[in-house]
């Protein structure tokens, strides 16, 4: 099972850069960690862009992770990007400018194009700080830790129990 | 020569008392940040980051120049000093003009460093845009005063290593800046021994080696140590 | 009455800007103009600056097309420098170029007007992006993605980073290029250059639809400019500057570096787009355009034997229509990948010696190539020290700006026949913009919907009608 994860955000705008600090965190461990080495491709970026269809096409799983001015919630939510596939709601052109997409559209097209809809999830965090510095805020910086882990349990969870 | 027990940080340790707090810091583990302060050169206390609190005084002190005593309780972390800290190295960024994207020493420069390390991300003070010139007389050297912070790191290596003193500041506060000899260009320079020491020493990207695109200049001053070592032997 | 018609911002293109419709009395349009909104400085700011920190600074004009800027300002370096750079640096560095060329270019074709392309000009704006291509027509957006993704890749492969690499400096490149990325992107090309001569095939059997955009996207007489190679071949690194008209009538050819002999350039009070024309013709009589039309229309061949066979039918076109710039695209792509391929097999190709080096030696140095949009020009002065004492760019878009009010203007004419504005009307005068594949080198896009704002607007001010998106 080939899993890929991406972290995005922007590293410039405060916790905006959540995204990214998680998926750095995953790289580390995954130096460490010949299942996560193995089974994880990791991408950090600041933007969502149509060409990281090239990964997603390949993927068995995706997992985004973001934080997002939208949620008020403090803690990470896991939102299931599958079950929305093939719903009409997000299909807008206003999720789609020419640059940048959101990770639902980037599944829609995936789904359209390559005619695959592995699961995927979306880790959104609210409540953020957003700004022109570059550090995370304490209490979302305390949370990147705890988001990459819980990533990589589930991407092992799901890797040994495909096994078993 | 005497050793003397004191306290850096709760931490219990000793040093000889003509130490300076900043190295028995340091020997013990405990870094204090600095820019001026470079191991091979004479200690100046010029740019005021490695301040710290030594109890019984209300004043704070350079760590760089400040000798270590009996019973002395130091202090080297604290929000009031990481505010000063910050601070400082902020109004250096204010003060000149720094574009790290498209710097000779982006990704190789203690300013650089420093800020990253102190978590400053953003600039508080206003800039001042001063307008700069460039020194690209010298046949192998650049000095961008643009990107100088006044260290006199260059001075000191210049005057007590290679025994040129062709840097030296002239003028007060604000208007503060490095020449070369009597104010004339580098290049007309009948000190300069063109041993390119300064350049090393510099802890920006304000002196440089001619012909380097962004981000090619790296820079090792450690041979300076091995230089102070080999005079401190024969002496 | 006279009116004006505006529309703010124009969409799917790279920056700000906006265009205004002037109607005469008759409600006839009188002239289309496009306004650049935006102002940027870097001539100014490059002066007093060490000639070595040139391509870096340069390239941070644009996030799009960096590489283009770092390619001439280089080569203006090696010039203030009098070397001669390694050849296989000068491979090197036209592989990174062409493959700027290639992702700029699909960016432009799949991602900006294939929605005007493939769902038509009328169709429902909500639905006109990529998302919409995605659904009508998976393969063609599968191979947008694929061919922008492959550029992207080749340029972070030789530069180390997608965008703003600091690969290109003065003299050559940094570093040589290993076996295994060669390897890597030689195993890539094949299928890009399949998709390439694919979607030239498909898009060539879809033209007769667009016969009316054919006759009136900026299809006028007059002069195209491009560099060219020593064998009349396509050429995007070096060569001649050549000029001439939409007959093939050569008016022009000189060194590249004596541009300054044949090129003025003018400022309109409306934009700050410079507007250059050729000389000899005044202004603005002299205008001619430049980019992938003018690149084919100036070339024999191409020197790649695809491209050369979708060459010779792309000649049989009024290909001195605007609209044409889209096919031109698709060769250019299939052109870029074929010779890169070429430029990789070369068997000094990893060769260690990359990087010449020298003081200044020269006091005035020129670096002109081939960027996406067309010519880009940088030229620089230095003083005995090699500091920048002057710094004169014209970027590719700045050679089209007459021919894009020109163009507009064209359409207009044609589209709007009375007061009564459709999207669809609109959206035409937009596309005639997007064919120029205008870079107005913004460096942020604000996030949310595009809005279109278009008003007609009385002579008084007052607010006639209103389209909103």
């Amino acid at each position: 099972m080939h899993w890929l994860v991406i972290g995005f955000g922007n590293d410039l705008a405060g916790d905006d850069g959540f995204g990214i600090a998680v998926a750095e965190q995953i790289k580390k461990r995954a130096a460490s960690d010949l299942a996560i080495q193995i089974t994880t491709e990791v991408i950090s970026t600041r933007i969502l862009a149509p060409e990281l269809l090239e990964s997603i096409s390949i993927a068995d799983a995706v997992i985004f992770i973001d934080a997002s001015a939208a949620l008020n919630d403090g803690r990470p939510q896991e939102i299931d990007l599958q079950s929305l596939i093939g719903s009409e709601l997000e299909y807008g052109s206003s999720i789609f400018l020419s640059h940048h997409c959101n990770p639902l559209a980037l599944m829609q097209l995936n789904h359209t194009l390559y005619n695959r809809n592995p699961p995927a999830w979306l880790y959104a965090l609210g409540s953020c700080h957003f700004g022109l510095f570059e550090n995370l805020s304490d209490t979302v910086a305390a949370l990147v830790p705890e988001v990459a882990a819980q990533i990589i349990d589930k991407i092992n969870k799901h890797t040994f129990c495909e096994q078993a | 020569m005497r050793v003397v027990t004191l306290k850096i940080n709760d931490q219990e340790m000793s040093g000889r008392e003509d130490e300076d707090i900043l190295h028995v810091a340091r020997e013990h583990g405990i870094e204090i940040p600095t820019l001026c302060q470079l191991d091979g050169i004479s200690e100046w206390g010029g740019c005021r980051l490695c301040l710290v609190e030594i109890e019984g005084s209300a004043k704070l002190s350079a760590a760089c120049v400040t000798k270590v005593s009996e019973g002395m309780v130091v202090n080297t972390e604290s929000e009031r000093l990481s505010g000063y800290r910050k601070t400082i190295v902020e109004m250096l960024f204010t003060e000149g003009n720094h574009i790290c994207s498209v710097c000779v020493s982006n990704n190789n420069c203690e300013l650089q460093d420093m800020s990253s390390d102190l978590k400053i991300d953003h600039i508080s003070l206003p800039y001042r845009y001063p307008a700069r010139t460039v020194d690209a007389s010298h046949d192998l050297f650049i000095f961008d005063a643009n990107r100088c912070i006044l260290c006199t790191r260059c001075v000191r290596v210049c005057d007590q290593v290679e025994g040129a003193h062709t840097w030296d500041i002239a003028g007060r506060g604000i208007q503060s800046q490095l020449i070369s000899d009597l104010h004339q260009p580098w290049g007309e320079s009948d000190s300069c021994t063109s041993c390119g020491k300064c350049v090393e020493a510099c802890p920006t990207g304000a002196l440089f080696e001619k012909g380097k695109a962004a981000g090619e200049m790296v820079k090792d001053p450690k041979f300076l140590v091995y230089l102070a070592d080999m005079k401190a032997e024969k002496s | 009455m006279s009116k004006i018609i505006t529309i703010d911002p124009v969409t799917r293109i790279e920056g700000h800007s906006k265009i205004t419709i002037h109607l005469d009395d008759q409600g006839e349009v009188e002239e289309a103009l496009f306004h650049v909104t935006q102002l940027r400085g870097f001539e100014k700011f490059a002066e007093g600056r060490p000639f070595h920190e040139m391509p870096s600074l340069m390239a941070r004009i644009c996030g799009i097309c960096p590489v283009s800027h770092l390619v001439a300002s280089a080569k203006a370096c090696d010039m203030l420098m009098s070397v001669r750079i390694p050849p296989t640096a000068v491979k090197l560095r036209r592989i990174i170029n062409l493959a700027q060329i290639a992702q700029s270019h699909a960016l432009s074709f799949f991602y900006l007007s294939s929605p005007d392309l493939l769902l038509g000009m009328d169709s429902n704006p909500a639905t006109r992006n990529i998302v919409g291509v995605a659904r009508a027509n998976p393969e063609l957006a599968r191979n947008g993605v694929h061919l922008r993704a492959l550029g992207q890749e080749i340029i972070e492969i030789l530069g180390g980073k997608k965008i703003h690499p600091g690969w290109v400096v003065p003299g050559g490149v940094s570093h040589a290029l290993t076996a295994e990325n060669r390897d890597y992107i030689l195993k890539k090309l094949p299928e890009a250059i399949q998709i390439a001569e694919r979607t030239i095939k498909w898009f060539s059997a879809e033209l007769e639809k667009f016969s009316e955009e054919i006759a009136v996207f900026a299809n006028f007489p007059g002069l195209f400019m491009s560099l060219i190679g020593n064998h009349d071949q396509l050429e995007t690194y070096d060569g001649r500057l050549r000029l001439a008209d939409d007959q093939g009538l050569v008016v022009a050819d000189l060194p590249a570096e004596d541009y300054k002999t044949i090129v003025a350039e003018a400022i309109n009070p409306h934009s700050y787009l410079k507007s250059p024309y050729y000389k000899p013709q005044g202004y603005p009589a002299g205008l001619y355009r430049v980019g992938p039309l003018a690149r084919l229309h100036l070339a024999k061949t191409c020197g790649t034997p695809r491209a050369d066979q979708a060459l010779t039918e792309f000649k049989k076109l009024d290909h001195k229509s605007a609209f044409h710039y889209h096919l031109a695209r698709l060769i250019e792509i299939l052109y870029a990948f074929e010779m890169i391929e070429q430029l990789l097999s070369d068997d000094m190709i990893l060769d260690s010696h990359v990087r010449a080096h020298a003081a200044a030696n020269a006091h005035e140095g020129f670096g002109i190539s081939e960027a996406p949009r067309g010519t880009l020009m940088h030229h620089y002065k230095i003083d005995d020290n090699g500091l920048i004492t002057y710094a004169d760019l014209i970027i590719a878009t700045g050679h089209n700006s007459l021919a894009m009010n020109k163009g507009i203007t064209q359409a207009a004419k044609h589209y709007i026949k009375n007061d009564k504005l459709t999207d669809g009307i609109l959206n035409r005068i937009e596309a005639v913009i997007r064919t120029f594949d205008p870079c107005l080198s913004c460096s942020t896009h604000a996030v949310g919907q595009m809005a279109l704002d278009i008003q007609l607007i009385d002579m008084g001010g007052t607010v006639l009608d209103r389209v909103k998106r």
